[in-house]
């Protein structure tokens, strides 16, 4: 990015200005397509786009852990998400922080009941894994994986089982009707970036003035001088708090955004819930899904 | 005859991306180039082709390096590589949902085909010529095109045929895998129907495109 | 102005060959013979060594857990193949792609091509090794209950001695299954035996290592792994209480369970040979097809069994195919013409050719 560009960005967030028009606290679109399965959908935030697969297969537990199932999140960034992912050492990085960030969030969190996965003590369990790939790379990215990951997970079924004699004999979808998972909480990621208007020196005696700006675009990310990630659930619970370096923030800054991020985080969790409701329905009925077809064009 | 549905420009920070539907198979298609290659990819004359599958679930595997071989046939056999000496086409595709019949990869190969194609048409990456593939199955001594799930669990043989196509006709013969168990008289019959086949899908095919490009193309008075 | 002769510059047919290959390879099929001085549809020789190194060889008995082996050699080059196994539990086995209808199993193929040094696996070998998994799957050489054990059980008399008990029909299953009718060891029927109702099955892994390639291995390799197969023998197991573990775990909650482990013991003389589909089984061959310019037209040809650097790269269209009997079982065809310039059109003619061809090899391979 040229300097010109540079200055003219920050001047911009400076007084409040964002390119694409935002305010500064105001969240891109989120768009939620549901695909054909279970836990199948592409998020897309603004412009940026991930698509997410759940899956499940029994396998055995791990052998300190004989009451619990497995879950695992993977995801990942490559060539198709931006050119720029083809280098190795930029992608490890990005990659590294993401995982990290997202385990916290969700496994940590206990969002997914893992002991519910569990089929026989120590001999049988769910995995769950969730395969997260970053198609379109616009930013942000913390905020879009994870409201992935969670709504795939409330979205998923696994198909039923029932166990005879010691046997786990497992039941088509069409034979009984799968299962959803338990799924404790909605824990949802909402990323600040902070600027400075002054020096780092003026930052760290207190002089410069700090603005935060929510769910920044690529090139608002490339700018950044801070970030800070809240993971917040409709309880109104902190699950998890990251600011990683970057400039200083006044403590009475992040409670103000905590209460920014509330606001994100219920409208959010809104969303998802309706949207995974809404798709539920057209399956229980789909001729509900013609008849909408046909509602439309009258 | 059932129409693959497809999707074009999706993607913001590649050159050029599609989306493809057979059936329940999906393929997200990307294609970025000409970029600059890795020392050890350059080619004095030519550009390489590097070819990326990721499958539905997990990460890629043998059977993905096997299916990237198979597709960089097609694409040697038809990209402008002269045009382009010593740069990279990258593609990506990711497999969001695979075919549900397990016996092999060939559905989910002829979606991706298909997709490479659309993409590198919406890159703007300079083709000798077009391109479309075929997958057919014999099942009960009957010729399938575009077979269902259970109808390829049910199959003595399956059939993976590419063409390209110059003026409208299928011309030359890029791309052949067969596995079963068939003659050589079931091969030629295979060969033939999907001249047929390709024919008449390239028709619908470049139709869209036509009307696609015209839509791109800004500068219109 | 005199014009400057221009030098001529000589190059060894080495260096040449590596430098130009399709013009090393058009001044030679100009000749009327090939690089490796074979003509255009000559197959290389084909040596096949059965006696192996496994676990039930007569000559070499020994307690190494390769169960079937061959050494192949076609022309310069070696592949050395052994099958290993090993067995699962088939309720482990949950996901859709082992519980489809397919009735037909696999193995699991590792290739390995000496190249000089070592490091991380090439593209071109794990695509021969998916090749071979996808080939040999698609054939329908081996059934999986060919790989279904029927065990015996080892357990102690009342006179505190020690003797296995294995099913009266053999331990191979014949998909009809007659549980419960166990015979001792000498042929004397048992009494009952508390036989688990739990299925294992065996699992078979190929090691393949490829010496000295002088052009697509896949056909050696395949070869290699049919050969292979074809004196694979499977151990006799049985069930060993003495080994049987269980032992008891406590969860947060304060409910307790039971873990238990058994081992199926494979027994290191008494074998079975595995059961294959005989007629299933065929060869592969592959074929280049080069574009000579004669004059104004050009000249096509069909080279059989390609070998050499020249040869595979200069033709840029490929003919693979597998046959069986009379059918064929995998045909996969490379072709474009434009690609390095001087590849050429697949006709027809040639891929009928090609396929009579491959049908003469796999009666000479499957009679050595």
């Amino acid at each position: 990015m040229s300097t010109n560009e540079h200055q003219f960005l920050l001047k911009a967030l400076e007084e409040g200005l964002r390119l694409d028009g935002r305010k500064p606290m105001q969240m891109r679109p989120l768009n939620i397509e549901v695909g054909p399965d279970y836990g199948q959908m592409l998020v897309t935030l603004g412009d940026a786009k991930v698509v997410v697969r759940i899956s499940s297969e029994i396998v055995t537990p791990y052998e300190d852990r004989p009451f619990e199932g497995i879950f695992q999140v993977s995801s990942e960034l490559d060539g198709m998400g931006h050119p720029s992912f083809n280098e190795a050492s930029h992608r490890q990085e990005e990659e590294v922080m993401l995982s990290r960030l997202i385990e916290k969030a969700i496994r940590r969190s206990n969002a997914l009941d893992l002991e519910s996965l569990c089929i026989i003590a120590g001999q049988k369990c769910w995995s769950v894994r969730a395969d997260v790939h970053i198609i379109d790379y616009d930013g942000n990215m913390t905020d879009i994986v994870c409201i992935g990951v969670i709504a795939g997970l409330l979205h998923f079924k696994k198909p039923d089982i029932s166990i005879r004699n010691g046997t786990v004999i497992l039941h088509d979808m069409s034979e009984r009707e799968p299962v959803p998972l338990s799924v404790l909480h909605i824990p949802i990621c909402v990323t600040f970036q902070i600027y400075s208007s002054g020096s780092m020196e003026d930052n760290v005696k207190g002089d410069g003035r700090e603005f935060v700006i929510v769910d920044a675009t690529l090139k608002e990310e490339a700018l950044t001088q801070g970030t800070i990630t809240l993971t917040l659930n409709s309880n109104k619970e902190l699950c998890q708090m990251s600011k990683s370096g970057g400039i200083n923030l006044e403590v009475d800054e992040i409670l103000s955004l905590t209460n920014e991020a509330q606001i994100i985080v219920d409208d959010f969790t809104k969303y998802i819930k309706d949207t995974i409701k809404k798709d539920e329905e057209l399956r229980v009925n789909p001729l509900q899904k013609e008849l909408q077809v046909v509602n439309s064009r009258e | 005859m059932v129409l693959p549905e497809y999707q074009t420009s999706l993607l913001n920070k590649v050159d050029g991306s599609s989306t493809i539907s057979i059936g329940e198979v999906k393929v997200i298609c990307s294609v970025t180039g000409p970029i600059e290659a890795k020392p050890r990819q350059e080619l004095p004359t030519q550009c390489a082709i590097e070819v990326n599958i990721r499958p539905e679930v997990g990460v890629g595997s043998t059977r993905e390096k096997n299916m990237e071989d198979k597709l960089r046939v097609v694409l040697n056999g038809t990209i402008n590589k002269f045009q382009y000496p010593r740069q990279l086409i990258q593609v990506h595709l990711h497999i969001i949902s695979k075919s549900q019949a397990t016996e092999n990869n060939l559905k989910d190969l002829h979606a991706c085909i298909n997709g490479a194609y659309l993409a590198l048409i919406d890159a703007n990456i300079s083709l000798l010529s077009s391109f479309l593939s075929t997958y057919a199955v014999i099942n009960d001594d009957r010729l399938i095109f575009n077979p269902t799930s259970e109808q390829i669990q049910s199959s003595i043989s399956h059939h993976l045929v590419c063409f390209d196509i110059k003026s409208g006709r299928a011309d030359e013969l890029l791309f052949v895998d067969s596995v079963g168990e068939f003659t050589e008289g079931e091969l030629m019959t295979v060969l033939d129907q999907s001249i047929e086949e390709i024919e008449s899908m390239n028709k619908i095919v470049r139709k869209t495109i036509t009307e696609k490009v015209s839509r791109d193309y800004i500068w219109k008075y | 102005m005199e014009e400057e002769q221009p030098e001529f510059i000589q190059f060894t047919p080495n260096v040449f060959s590596r430098i130009a290959p399709d013009i090393y390879l058009e001044r030679n099929l100009k000749e009327g013979i090939r690089p490796n001085l074979r003509k255009y549809e000559e197959f290389r020789s084909v040596q096949v060594n059965n006696k192996g190194f496994g676990r039930y060889d007569e000559s070499n008995p020994t307690k190494s857990s390769v169960l079937g082996s061959s050494v192949v050699k076609v022309g310069k080059t070696t592949v050395i193949c052994a099958i290993t196994g090993g067995i699962v539990s088939d309720d482990d086995i949950l996901d859709q792609a082992t519980t489809s209808s397919n009735p037909f199993a696999t193995v699991y193929p590792l290739v390995e091509i000496a190249r000089g040094r070592s490091g991380a696996c090439t593209d071109e070998e794990m695509i021969i090794a998916q090749k071979l998994y996808e080939t040999l799957k698609s054939s329908g050489i081996i059934r999986k209950s060919a790989l279904k054990i029927r065990y015996g059980y080892k357990h102690r008399t009342s006179d505190d001695k020690v003797e296995v008990i294995f099913p009266r029909n053999g331990p191979q299953t014949d998909g009809t299954n007659d549980d419960n009718d166990q015979v001792m060891a000498d042929g004397n029927t048992a009494e009952t035996i508390p036989f688990e109702d739990k299925q294992y099955s065996f699992v078979l892994y190929a090691n393949l290592q490829v010496f000295s390639r002088t052009g697509p291995p896949f056909d050696i390799c395949w070869t290699a792994l049919i050969k292979a197969l074809k004196n694979t023998k499977l151990p006799y197991t049985f069930l060993d209480e003495d080994t049987t573990s269980s032992r008891t775990v406590k969860s947060r909650s304060g409910a307790n369970a039971t873990i238990e482990r058994s081992q199926l013991i494979c027994d290191p003389v008494l074998n079975y040979p595995i059961k294959l589909e005989e007629k299933k089984i065929g060869y592969s061959s592959t074929f280049g097809l080069v574009t000579i310019p004669d004059g104004e037209k050009s000249q096509e040809i069909l080279l059989a069994d390609i070998e050499g650097e020249s040869e595979e790269s200069a033709s840029t269209s490929l003919v693979h195919v597998v046959v069986a009997g009379d059918k064929l079982t995998s045909l996969t065809i490379h072709g474009g013409s434009k690609a390095g310039g001087n590849g050429s059109r697949i006709t027809k003619d040639f891929i009928k050719k090609s396929i009579d061809l491959a049908h003469q090899r796999s009666l000479h391979l499957s009679s050595i």
